[in-house]
């Protein structure tokens, strides 16, 4: 153990010394940490110190509350679980596997140096549980009279989060060293997962709390899923005023024992880990290519039944061939390209509309849709980022082609901006066929508008994007994005006040009619943007700055 | 020193390595040499204890390597084809912390002189991250160098290293040699193989087609005394007539 730690400590100095001296290095991450831990640290302190007034508050039901916190705890370890399947967690850094898998240190001291990272592992899970769960009952009080007083978490149920966490973080981790094919239960494990979740929903949705309450208090769920259902007692024991000393005595021991398996095995795990570190840094060496990069280095790591062609013959010339090649190399990956957003829309859809429908209110489906629609949306625009970032990596390939500025940003977007269109268009047309009320309205905002509103956005964080061209500065990105946040902000505020005259006339087709009609030169405008900052940052590689970029075109 | 027995490693269907045998004795340099997927690399890791073997025995200096690999292991030096050096070290703490996972008693002595044959003296105190990649190669090696091992294999060591680089290294190989230190390399470099080794070995789809001194393969397999081993290698390895 004392060459590791020797090491360890070696490491952590540099690091440190390398962060004062160059803070862009590991700034970032020691701020994202600081948050992280300033966060949990707040949440279990004080933050929910004050008493609330049962007369104010929110009534929650204590059971409710558990069997809820009880299956998102059992989600949460089947994924902890699931992360064990793939290469996360067995995937040492490759200087780990030239250096000290052939050394005579043995494995179970090689092993036992993996524990603080799962640890670190447990704390943010068990702290995010934590933030969530404290965030939703805030102001909240308990339905049984006597107990109507809500206790700060304190320091019982965060430390139950992280045993609890940490207890499947360890029998991940002992199924990573175990399982030589895990890929095959990985498949399985998902399938698992993705049934579970619609089981609940649907118990939730036919049934009602009750059954999803007596469902979480037997035994079949209790017991395989014991860390789940203890940390979840302890969560809501402040709504019972219950002690919960002794449940937590119970998850420290189950962690304690969760760790035996680990380091009574003698198995030769360096082969596998050895398979997932390669894999890891070969994805992360990928991941500069850009998303595309990433899928094709995933897919390669699988084993697939014949041959697969990937050839997609040529098509058009000029920025058209760019844009036809984006679409060949994203075809590679039909689903997670184009299936997985159209079905993922019309889904959304046929839920928009049987909530609206089971709620006698079609505001709150069309809520829903336009609320996940928002989240999405930043699902997109990172697809979008990725794109723009490859282009700066493919600059000596892009900056000889006789293509516009405007053409070549509009071709590198093509992916991404299909993708949300037919993610639209499938949400338009699911909630369109069911004549769900406003289905029109919907349809017109969600094929026209939404799409318009898209492009215009990717294309302005393109031009953010070439402005700070290096990517291998972590700082610069940071900065990349909080001035994205920065101009994308007004743009925001100013689609609200147009929005005014139609809240004001009560008519819903004005504020569609006046959004769509401001983003068509929102877009001409951000393109023809992209397209001069394409043209000078992709030649010359110099950054791109906005302001004077701006006050050229004024 | 380092004996293979039998040794078959099958990744899946593939069978990487097929019934392998072959020793490498004390004081003397053992060739490695195949096309690309021969089964080379897979060899080697699997005498470092990076792979299962899937059958067969390795025995490092008496030790097995599957029954005991940290005794096996504690004589053995490895240096990978590609080394990953830690980036938040620097070159000098790299040699400190393979001589405590080693467990040296004679603290670095011999770091000064590793170092500046091989061109890192001057950089000991630089981040593993700043280095280039012949760099890096180098202080895979020096690593090997600076703990008393008495079996080295090597994968590719040559490849990156600069003329004088390459030249240490050999020499620093020819001088272990002669402390009568067992030295196993993979390489594609036919001439140095033919300069530097005692023996050579030559794998084909995973298995042992023919070993031997350079000059008995040349007597048993060639027509002609002036053909070389790259026209022998070819010849037995892709059926090329010698030129």
């Amino acid at each position: 153990m004392k060459p590791i730690l020797l090491m360890s400590g070696w490491k952590i100095r540099n690091a440190l010394r390398t962060t004062f001296s160059d803070p862009r290095k590991y700034g970032p991450l020691i701020f994202f940490t600081l948050f992280i831990l300033g966060s949990i640290a707040l949440t279990t302190f004080g933050f929910n110190s004050v008493p609330v007034d049962p007369a104010n508050g929110r009534a929650i039901n204590p059971e409710i509350l558990r069997a809820i916190t009880t299956f998102c705890m059992i989600l949460l370890g089947l994924s902890v679980i699931d992360a064990g399947l793939g290469d996360q967690l067995l995937a040492f850094p490759m200087s780990d596997v030239d250096y000290i898998f052939p050394s005579p240190i043995s494995r179970r001291i090689v092993l036992a140096n993996r524990l603080p990272a799962l640890t670190i592992g447990a704390i943010f899970f068990g702290g995010m549980v934590l933030i969530v769960f404290s965030s939703v009952t805030r102001f909240s009080h308990s339905t049984i009279p006597t107990h109507s007083h809500y206790s700060a978490p304190g320091w019982i149920p965060t430390v139950a989060l992280i045993a609890s966490t940490g207890t499947y973080f360890n029998l991940a981790m002992f199924v990573s060293i175990m399982v030589p094919n895990r890929s095959i239960l990985h498949r399985y494990m998902i399938g698992v997962f993705v049934a579970l979740g619609a089981s609940i929903a649907l118990i939730w949705w036919i049934r009602g709390a009750s059954t999803l309450v007596s469902i979480a208090n037997s035994n079949w769920v209790r017991i395989p899923f014991k860390p789940s259902s203890l940390a979840s007692d302890i969560l809501v024991a402040g709504f019972n005023h219950q002690p919960a000393y002794r449940t937590l005595l119970y998850l420290l021991i189950g962690y304690g024992v969760s760790l035996i398996p680990l380091f009574v095995t003698n198995t030769n795990w360096y082969e596998q880990s050895i398979a997932s570190a390669e894999r890891v840094s070969t994805i992360r060496q990928a991941a500069k290519g850009g998303l595309a990069g990433v899928m094709a280095a995933k897919s390669a790591s699988f084993k697939h039944k014949g041959v697969k062609t990937y050839t997609v013959s040529p098509f058009g010339t000029g920025a058209m061939a760019l844009f036809w090649a984006h679409l060949s190399a994203a075809w590679k990956k039909p689903f997670a390209n184009f299936i997985a957003p159209a079905i993922g829309g019309i889904v959304l859809g046929f839920l928009a509309a049987a909530i609206s429908a089971k709620n006698n209110s079609a505001l709150i489906g069309i809520g829903l849709l336009a609320g996940i629609t928002a989240y999405l949306t930043l699902f997109f625009m990172q697809i979008a980022r990725t794109a723009a970032e490859s282009s700066i990596r493919r600059r000596e390939l892009l900056s000889p082609l006789p293509i516009l500025g405007w053409q070549a940003v509009l071709a590198n977007l093509g992916v991404p901006i299909v993708a949300f269109g037919l993610f639209c268009l499938g949400a338009a047309l699911a909630y369109s066929v069911t004549g769900s009320q406003y289905w029109s309205m919907l349809a017109v905002a969600f094929v026209v508008f939404m799409p318009i509103r898209m492009a215009s956005r990717m294309s302005l964080q393109y031009v953010v994007i070439l402005g700070y061209p290096d990517l291998a500065d972590k700082l610069q990105q940071v900065v990349s994005n909080c001035v994205y946040g920065v101009v994308a902000l007004p743009l925001i505020v100013g689609e609200g006040i147009l929005l005014i005259p139609s809240l004001i006339l009560r008519s819903i087709w004005l504020g569609i009619f006046t959004l769509t009609i401001v983003q068509i030169p929102m877009l001409v405008l951000t393109l023809y943007l992209a397209g001069k900052a394409s043209e000078k940052a992709i030649a010359t590689g110099e950054p791109v700055n906005l302001w004077r970029l701006l006050s050229r075109q004024a | 020193m380092l004996q293979i027995l039998s040794l078959t490693k099958r990744f899946g269907a593939m069978t990487a390595v097929d019934n392998l045998s072959f020793s490498v004795n004390s004081g003397e340099i053992v060739g490695l040499l195949g096309p690309n997927g021969a089964g080379k690399t897979t060899t080697i890791r699997c005498v470092a204890s990076l792979l299962q073997p899937s059958s067969g025995t390795i025995l490092l200096n008496g030790h097995n390597v599957a029954d005991d690999p940290v005794a096996a292991k504690r004589t053995l030096a490895f240096v990978p084809e590609v080394p990953n050096p830690y980036e938040m070290l620097t070159v000098m703490e790299h040699l400190r912390f393979i001589a405590a996972a080693y467990r040296m008693e004679e603290d670095l002595v011999h770091a000064e002189e590793i170092l500046t044959r091989l061109d890192l003296w001057d950089k000991r105190n630089d981040l593993g991250a700043s280095l280039s990649k012949g760099m890096r190669q180098k202080l895979a090696c020096a690593c090997a160098f600076i703990h008393q091992a008495q079996v080295f294999c090597f994968d590719e060591p040559l490849i990156g290293l600069d003329p004088k680089g390459m030249r240490e290294l050999k020499s620093m190989m020819m001088e272990r040699r002669a402390q009568g230190n067992a030295i196993l390399i993979s390489t594609h470099m036919l001439d140095t193989a033919e300069r530097l080794c005692d023996r050579v070995i030559i794998l084909k789809k995973g298995q042992l087609i023919v070993q031997g001194t350079v000059s008995e393969l040349k007597s048993q397999l060639m027509s002609s005394a002036e053909s070389s081993l790259e026209d022998m290698f070819l010849e037995l390895t892709e059926g090329t007539p010698a030129a």
